[in-house]
């Protein structure tokens, strides 16, 4: 068990041994986003957008987190629940509870208690799941689930049975109408587990649990108590889903049984999956973007979010086993190659990649406008005639103006990217912003926005990291060689 | 009063008897389709869920006889189920087990919106055929002549066609030694894509065929897949996956247990069966009379 462990250590990375904490990037990076984050409610007032918004970024830090969690026993232990959402009903219903019923009850106690609930629910749950892995696990995983959801359901005198538990009271300064205390309240709160479930999963715990889930039998052989890691895993996912449950629960000051059920262990199951399961940030990405297409598909078609989220799951288990996070970081590449080959593949597939992502926001975006305003198909009803105000064009004049005028350019800089023309990948880089602005000013649906988003952070990832920086600035000569024999 | 409890006990044991030849008609096809297959179908409550919607479709809007429904509408449910494992199962059977599982997943969630769409959001409801709708008195007892000239004959007809189909025709042997070893069965020259097929739509109108003999009985409404699909995989793991009589006898058990824990503590009586699960999942991991090797799956 202990040179297992010392060996893992040695592999664990960024939080190695010897390593201050502060010398962590991903520490750094939080830092950052949690600054940003933090005042962008006050951005959001100042731009006069509306209160939605902070609304939106609650729930998404909060199922960002809810993501993240199953996430450690998906992506990490290989373990597919299906009844996550018990612990985000235990964690609601615990903290609800003991605030309703006991009126002495500190509001922050009861916050805590919620994780500590959602542990030993999964204590005692995981021990019988962890017995079986696979298909039989999910069975298990699903059944339990569903009692937890049939107590709450059933159980009049205690849980308010479907009725839910309501007028839970909570602190006076959750209660500010423009809902930005609360926001923040959660940003912080999620910033900080999400960042204790990364040492987690970077710990030689995390590193263990990986071990597992590539090869159980090995890893018993070598000496690491499985169960006893699966358990520990179960029940860390438990208690941070239970943290989402409450927090879930203290925003709507009120919880209901359908907190518990099955359609919501469907979602967060479809986050990860859309983010990409072998990977970190994954499910937070995945979270935003879905929480967007509920956003944009519920406000007119209600009805049809699980078909949706249905068509989405056989989209990605077909054409993005990876997810999103995955295909941005999946590179196809030979430990053979010399650098110029190298960068010249890494280029060329940028831009395939790039294609698929204006493929993918064009068609997000006319899906998503259709859905919202299905009469403007040709014009808006406030059309008037002035050739640049874009923003009263229907769907169709745009669609065809942003792939015909929108895949020139981009075909230009594409080509000048695979020749490694200095200029192109700011030009390019330019271009996505150029796009994000564009849609932002047009207020076209968010999920095509969020695509582009993602489009431009990956062109500043893939064009700006130090190697190809090199290969546009002339240090890699035999590139252009190279990259004009990749090309015939 | 040893008349009465003698009686009592009579009434709950037929009535988990009922029980029973519902959960079994259901969880059957499952059993099979896990069986041969691996993949445990998700999609196998939409199945059921669809057969009983069709029931509707053909006694409502054709104002058909019941009985031709009983056949007809398990049928359109197996052209549901080839078309979904033809055109999404089949370029899937060599991935990860757990990407099957979330396919199916998928199917479900496609197909309870399309429910919905379909026939909209409200309970509905099949009437009784005609001659049913009254009630029968057995050793003095009254119970509902549907589920005693229905639902019982068509369990047992199920469990006893089954069987025969498995043991006494060839068809049924290769499909029993597909259970045992895929890979040999292939090698051995059956067509192996025709066979898993075949065994889909079989799973699938055994499915469709459960769904439209309860359809008098209950309410028809969308989410009755999920309400189902957590019994039958209650069923089939406590009998054995993929043993068809582990399938018949976890049924048995679950029914009874059901019935008689509506008359012990009406609240629990879900919990029971839950509780039951976990001890014999601790005690045989492979289910009542499950196969000992967990294999790859």
């Amino acid at each position: 068990m202990a040179t297992s462990q010392d060996s893992l250590q040695d592999t664990a990375g960024a939080v190695g041994k010897g390593q201050s904490a502060f010398r962590d990037p991903v520490l750094w990076g939080f830092l950052v986003a949690l600054v940003l984050f933090f005042w962008t409610p006050e951005l959001i007032i100042y731009m006069e957008w509306a209160d939605f918004w902070i609304i939106f970024l609650t729930e998404a830090f909060i199922w960002s987190l809810f993501a993240v969690a199953f996430n450690l026993l998906m992506g990490y232990g290989g373990l597919i629940s299906f009844g996550q959402a018990a612990y985000l009903g235990i964690g609601g219903y615990t903290a609800g509870l003991l605030l309703k019923y006991l009126v002495w009850m500190n509001f922050y106690v009861a916050l805590v208690a919620a994780p500590i609930g959602g542990a030993l629910a999964a204590l005692v749950i995981g021990y019988f799941c962890i017995r079986r892995t696979h298909i039989y696990f999910a069975i298990l995983t699903l059944a339990f689930g569903h009692i937890v959801y049939l107590i709450a359901f059933k159980w009049y005198d205690f849980t308010g049975g479907d009725n839910g538990l309501i007028g839970i009271p909570v602190p006076e300064w959750i209660k500010d109408p423009t809902f930005v205390s609360y926001y923040k309240f959660v940003l912080v709160i999620c910033m900080v587990s999400i960042y204790l479930l990364w040492r987690i999963v970077n710990s030689p715990f995390g590193k263990t649990l990986t071990a597992i889930r590539e090869n159980e039998v090995r890893a018993d052989f070598v000496g690491i108590n499985v169960q006893r890691h699966k358990l520990y895993a179960f029940m860390i996912a438990g208690a941070f889903s239970a943290l989402a449950g409450a927090l879930i629960m203290i925003n709507e000051r009120s919880v209901y049984p359908d907190l518990a059920h099955w359609t919501q262990s469907t979602q967060v199951l479809l986050m990860s999956l859309l983010g990409g399961v072998y990977t970190f940030f994954g499910p937070v990405v995945g979270a935003f973007l879905l929480l967007t297409m509920d956003a944009d598909i519920t406000q007119n078609y209600p009805e049809i979010w699980q078909l949706f989220l249905g068509g989405t799951l056989v989209l990605i288990l077909f054409a993005l086993p990876g997810g999103i996070v995955g295909f941005i970081q999946e590179r196809d590449e030979n430990a053979a190659d010399d650098m110029a080959t190298r960068m010249a593949k890494l280029m060329a597939q940028f831009s395939r990649k790039s294609w698929y992502f204006f493929g993918g926001a064009v068609s997000f975006t006319v899906f998503f406008s259709i859905l919202q305003t299905p009469d403007s198909w040709w014009i808006s009803e406030d059309w008037d005639f002035e050739l640049l105000s874009l923003i009263t064009w229907g769907i169709l004049p745009r669609t065809i103006l942003q792939l015909v005028v929108g895949a020139a350019i981009l075909w230009w800089l594409l080509r000048g990217i695979q020749s490694f023309q200095a200029m192109h990948r700011w030009l390019l880089l330019a271009f996505t912003v150029l796009s994000l602005a564009l849609h932002i000013y047009l207020e076209t649906p968010l999920s095509g926005l969020l695509l582009v988003f993602l489009w431009a952070v990956y062109s500043f990832y893939c064009l700006f990291e130090p190697d190809t920086r090199q290969a546009f600035s002339g240090g890699i000569e035999v590139v252009k060689d190279a990259a004009q024999e990749a090309a015939e | 009063m040893v008349d009465f409890f003698t009686n009592v006990f009579f009434v709950q044991l037929v009535n988990g008897l009922f029980i029973a030849a519902g959960i079994y008609l259901v969880a059957s096809g499952l059993s099979l389709v896990f069986g041969v297959l691996g993949i445990l179908n998700f999609a196998h409550g939409s199945f059921y869920m669809y057969g009983a919607f069709f029931v509707f479709t053909y006694v409502g809007f054709t104002a058909g006889d019941f009985w031709p429904a009983l056949f007809i509408a398990p049928m359109v449910v197996v052209i549901l189920g080839v078309v979904m494992e033809v055109v999404f199962l089949r370029p899937i059977y060599k991935a990860d087990p757990l990407y099957q599982l979330l396919l199916t997943y998928a199917m479900v969630l496609i197909f309870g919106d399309l429910v919905k769409i379909l026939y909209g959001a409200e309970n509905l409801s099949v009437a009784r055929p005609e001659g049913f709708e009254g009630t029968v008195t057995i050793a003095g007892s009254l119970f509902p002549s549907y589920q005693i000239f229905v639902l019982l004959p068509a369990g047992f007809l199920t469990v006893l066609g089954l069987y025969l189909f498995l043991n006494r025709t060839n068809v049924g042997r290769t499909v029993r030694a597909a259970t045992q070893d895929r890979e040999m069965i292939g090698a051995l020259g059956v067509n192996v894509r025709l066979l898993y097929t075949g065994v889909f739509a079989i799973g699938a109108f055994l499915g469709g065929l459960g769904g439209a003999v309860l359809a008098p009985m209950g309410a028809l409404y969308p989410g009755m897949d999920f309400d189902v699909i957590i019994e039958v995989f209650l069923v089939v793991v406590l009998g054995g996956l993929g043993s068809m009589a582990g399938t018949a006898l976890g049924a048995l058990i679950y029914g009874e247990l059901k019935s008689f824990g509506i008359l012990w503590v009406p609240e629990l009586e879900s919990v029971f069966i839950y509780v039951l699960m976990a001890v014999v999942l601790v005690a045989r991991p492979q289910g009542l009379l499950g196969k000992k090797v967990e294999g790859g799956h």
